[in-house]
C-alpha cells in the first residue's frame, strides 16, 4: 500500500535544518528543558504547498508547528513575512511518561492544520516532552506531501458507506416494456443468479488458506533454518 | 495505540470487511440472500431493504453481530501504510527482544535434535500410523521413554528475558534516573487501581456473584436458581455480548460449558468435526519432535497433579492436533509479536518452495504448556469441543502470556501491572521483600504465564477465567497475583530469604479467588 501511494505522489525535495535544544542558563548545565526545535525550509521548490506531513514519532509528546509565509500578493508586490502557527500542541503521546505513542507513525494533514499551507518560506517543529524520563526526543523520517494521501478512495462498498440514495424512481422508469423479449424479472433473477456465482467465486478465491502445512504430501524437516 | 486510531478512520471498516468475506458465516448469507432474491414475488426495486429486513428477521442479525463483536474484540485498527514490523510492535526494541528470543528457542530445539539424533519431523511408516490410530483414546497408557528430553524453557527463563528489556532512552535505575522497584524496568501504560475498579465493577462487593455468594444455604435459593434461570435465557438469546455481561458476575458450573462457547463463537458443526478429523490424521502421518515434547509437559504436570491426571489422555487428543493447526499459526502471524521457525523439507534446504513452518501451530511449547487445557476437561467431555474451546481461548488470550509485546495484555503489561499495583498499595511489603532480596515478580510470574492453572484449585481456575472471558482482559491476572500477596502479607513480612517467601506463597490451592480479588479492588 505504501509503496502504491507514494508513486502517485513525491514527497516534496526539503532541507532540514540541525535541531537546536531550549537551554537554561549557561552550556555548562545539563539541564533538559523539554522542548527543542528545528527548521523546515524548501528551497527549489516555487510556492511550496503543503497537504501532508509524515513522521515517525521517537518520545515526543507534543509537536507544534509554525509557519513562516508570505502574505497574499498585492499588485504583483511580495508581502511581509510572517509567522503563523499551523499546528498547536498537537498530542502523540497520551501519557508522556510512557511509552504510549512514543514510536508511532502520524500523518498530518489539511483537517489538523489550522489553515492551508500555501506560498511557504519555512516551516518551524516545536517538539516539547514534558517528562525527563526519556534521554532523547526527536522525529524521524520526516516527509512533507503536495496532497494528503489519507483521503484516497476506500474500499468499502457504496452501501455501507452512502446514505440512503434511493434510485428505485429511475429503475422502475427504465424497464420499458419490449414485445418478443421473455420477462424481464425472471430473466434478471436468473442473471443475479450467475453474478452471484461469478463474485462467489471471485471473492473467495485465494483468500482462505486450505490449512496445509507440508509440500506435496511431505513434511521431513531435520533442522530449523535461522534466516 | 488508541491514539493512532483515530487518525485511521475507515480503515478498520475495510479491514472488518474483508475479513467477513473469508468466513463461512458471509457465504452463508450470501446464498440466504440469493435464495430470497430468486423468489417469485421478489422485486429488483426492494432488493436492499428487503435483504436488510430478511437479516434481522431470522436471527441472522445475531450471528453476524457476534462474529463482528468477535473479531473488533481481538483486533484492533491498523493503518494500511505503516510498515509491517511496526504493525507486530510499534516499539522496535521489543519487537526486537522477541526475534532474539525466538532465536535462542530455535537453536535449543536444534540441539536437541543433534543430541538425541532425532529428526523435527518424519512420516510414520504404515503399520505405526496404524498403531498410533489404534491407541488414540489412550495414549498416555504407554509411551515412549521421554527420560532425554527436557523443556525447551520454563517460565524462569522467560522471566530472565522479560526483565533484562531494557529501553536505550530511559533514564533507568542504574543511570542515575528513576527508579522503579520491580524489575521490569520498562515504563508501560498500566491502568491505575482506580481504572481498574471501573473496568471490573460488575465485580464489586455490593453485587452477587456466582462462585462465592451461591455457595451459603441460605441464599441458595433466592440468588443461584434466578441466576440459573437468567443464565438459561442467555444462552437462548445466542448473542456473545449478552453471554459476556451475565458473566461478569460468574457463570453456575451446569452453563458455563454453553456460556464460554457463546462467549467464544464456537459452534461445533460438520465442518469442524471433519477439520478436527483431519488434525487428527495429520497427527497419524508425521511424527514431530514437538509431541515428545508435549508428553514430556503433560507427564511432568497434568499427570503430577491430583486435579487433573485422569485427564491425560484427553489432553493428547487436545495437544498434538493443536500442534498442526495453521489456523493458529495464522493467528499468531496476524496478531502477535511472534515469528513462528521456519525449516526447509529435507534435502531442500535454501529452496523457497520447500520452506515450511515447524511446528506447523507456530507454538513451541514451553514447561506447564499443558496446564491451559487441563482445566478445560471439566467443561467438556467431548475432545472436539474441548479442542475449538482450547483453541479459541489460545489465540484470543493465552498466546499473549508467552510473547512479549508492548500489548496492554500481554506479559509484560501484566507483570508491570503487577508491579505498579503491589508498590502503590501495598509499599511496605514490597519495599521490605526488596530488602531481604525477594523480587515478588520472581515468584508471581509463573502464575500470571500460566493464568494461574495448576496454582489454585481447578473450581477456582475456571471461576478466575470466567472473568477474563467476561471482561474480554487478562488484567485480572494482576490483580490476584497482588491480592494474594496482600492476603499472605502477614507472613511474608517475616521471612527473611527468596526460599522462605517461596514457601509461604508454595500453596495457592486453598484461596478462594473471588473475596481475594475483591479485597484488592475494592476494600482499601
Amino acid at each position: 500500500m505504501a509503496s502504491n501511494s507514494n508513486t502517485q505522489d513525491k514527497p516534496i525535495h526539503c532541507n532540514i535544518k540541525n535541531t537546536v535544544s531550549l537551554l537554561v542558563g549557561d552550556h555548562k548545565h545539563d539541564f533538559s528543558s523539554g522542548c527543542k526545535m528545528f527548521d523546515v525550509t524548501f528551497p527549489n521548490v516555487i510556492n511550496p504547498e503543503i497537504g501532508e506531513i509524515q513522521f515517525k514519532n521517537y518520545y515526543v509528546a507534543y509537536l507544534t508547528i509554525r509557519a513562516k509565509f508570505r502574505s497574499p500578493d498585492f499588485n504583483g508586490q511580495t508581502g511581509d513575512l510572517k509567522w503563523r502557527t499551523c499546528v498547536r500542541r498537537f498530542k502523540m503521546m497520551p501519557d508522556p511518561h510512557s511509552e504510549d505513542g512514543s514510536h508511532s507513525y502520524f500523518y498530518l494533514n489539511r483537517k489538523h492544520f489550522n489553515f492551508d499551507i500555501v506560498n511557504l518560506s519555512t516551516l518551524r517543529f516545536i517538539l516539547h516532552q514534558p517528562s525527563p524520563i526519556w534521554k532523547d526526543f526527536k522525529l524521524e523520517d520526516l516527509q512533507f506531501f503536495r496532497t494528503s494521501q489519507a483521503f484516497k478512495p476506500l474500499n468499502l462498498p457504496s452501501w455501507l458507506t452512502a446514505p440512503e440514495e434511493t434510485t428505485t424512481e429511475d429503475q422502475a422508469s427504465e424497464k420499458p416494456k419490449l414485445p418478443g423479449v421473455p420477462d424481464l424479472d425472471a430473466l434478471s433473477a436468473h442473471l443475479q443468479e450467475l453474478w452471484a456465482m461469478a463474485e462467489d467465486v471471485s471473492s473467495n478465491q485465494s483468500t482462505v488458506p486450505l490449512g496445509r502445512y507440508d509440500v506435496d504430501g511431505c513434511y521431513d524437516v531435520t533442522l530449523l533454518s535461522y534466516t | 495505540m488508541n491514539d493512532d486510531c483515530f487518525m485511521y478512520g475507515n480503515d478498520h471498516q475495510v479491514q472488518v470487511l474483508q475479513a467477513m468475506k473469508t468466513m463461512e458465516l458471509y457465504a452463508d448469507l450470501m446464498e440466504t440472500a440469493q435464495k430470497e432474491v430468486n423468489k417469485s414475488n421478489f422485486k429488483l426495486t426492494d432488493l436492499q431493504t428487503s435483504i436488510e429486513l430478511m437479516f434481522n428477521d431470522k436471527g441472522r442479525n445475531g450471528t453476524l453481530k457476534n462474529a463482528i463483536y468477535k473479531y473488533i474484540c481481538i483486533h484492533a485498527a491498523k493503518h494500511s501504510e505503516v510498515p509491517i514490523d511496526h504493525l507486530k510492535d510499534p516499539i522496535s526494541y521489543v519487537f526486537k527482544a522477541q526475534q532474539s528470543w525466538e532465536k535462542k528457542i530455535m537453536k535449543s530445539l536444534n540441539s536437541m535434535c543433534t543430541e538425541l539424533n532425532v529428526p523435527l519431523a518424519r512420516q510414520r511408516t504404515e503399520k505405526e500410523q496404524k498403531e498410533f490410530s489404534q491407541m488414540w483414546t489412550a495414549l498416555g497408557a504407554d509411551g515412549p521413554d521421554f527420560s532425554q528430553i527436557r523443556p525447551v524453557y520454563a517460565p524462569k527463563d522467560f522471566l530472565e528475558v522479560v526483565t533484562s528489556l531494557n529501553n536505550v532512552n530511559y533514564r533507568s535505575a542504574n543511570n542515575n534516573g528513576f527508579n522503579l522497584w520491580g524489575i521490569i524496568q520498562i515504563p508501560l501504560k498500566n491502568r491505575t487501581m482506580d481504572e481498574l475498579r471501573i473496568q471490573f465493577n460488575e465485580m464489586s462487593i455490593n453485587q452477587w456473584q456466582s462462585g462465592m455468594d451461591d455457595e451459603q444455604d441460605i441464599f441458595q435459593e433466592i440468588f443461584h436458581d434466578d441466576r440459573i434461570k437468567l443464565g438459561q435465557k442467555v444462552i437462548a438469546s445466542k448473542l456473545a455480548p449478552l453471554a459476556c455481561e451475565f458473566t461478569k458476575k460468574g457463570s453456575s458450573i451446569s452453563l458455563r460449558g454453553d456460556l464460554w462457547c457463546q462467549m467464544l463463537g464456537i459452534k461445533i458443526d460438520d465442518v469442524d468435526v471433519l477439520y478436527y478429523e483431519k488434525l487428527k490424521s495429520n497427527v497419524l502421518q508425521h511424527e514431530l519432535l514437538i509431541d515428545n515434547l508435549l508428553y514430556k509437559d503433560v507427564k511432568l504436570t497434568a499427570t503430577n497433579d491430583d486435579h487433573y491426571f485422569v485427564f491425560e489422555d484427553f489432553l493428547y487428543q487436545v495437544l498434538l492436533p493443536f500442534s498442526r493447526d495453521t489456523v493458529v499459526l495464522r493467528n499468531l502471524l496476524e496478531n502477535s509479536t511472534a515469528t513462528p521457525a521456519r525449516s526447509f523439507i529435507r534435502g531442500k534446504v535454501g529452496m523457497e518452495h520447500f520452506e515450511v513452518y515447524y511446528p506447523p501451530s507456530g507454538v513451541i511449547p514451553f514447561h506447564g504448556f499443558a496446564m491451559y487445557v487441563s482445566p478445560l476437561c471439566y467443561l467438556y467431555k467431548e475432545p472436539i469441543k474441548l479442542y475449538y474451546v482450547f483453541r479459541e481461548l489460545y489465540m484470543c488470550y493465552f498466546f499473549r502470556l508467552h510473547v512479549l509485546s508492548t500489548d496492554p495484555q500481554g506479559i509484560l503489561s501484566l507483570s508491570q501491572l503487577f508491579e505498579t499495583l503491589l508498590q502503590t498499595h501495598e509499599a511496605e511489603l514490597f519495599y521490605h521483600l526488596k530488602s531481604v532480596n525477594c523480587q515478588p515478580l520472581k515468584i508471581a510470574f509463573k502464575w500470571l504465564m500460566r493464568a494461574f492453572s495448576g496454582f489454585l484449585a481447578s473450581d477456582q481456575v475456571l471461576i478466575l477465567w470466567d472473568r477474563i472471558l467476561a471482561f474480554n482482559s487478562l488484567e485480572i491476572l494482576s490483580v490476584l497475583a497482588v491480592a494474594i500477596f496482600t492476603f499472605r502479607k502477614t507472613n511474608l513480612m517475616k521471612v527473611q530469604t527468596y526460599s522462605a517467601a517461596e514457601g509461604v506463597l508454595a500453596d495457592l490451592t486453598t484461596l478462594q479467588v473471588l473475596p481475594l480479588i475483591q479485597l484488592s479492588l475494592f476494600c482499601k
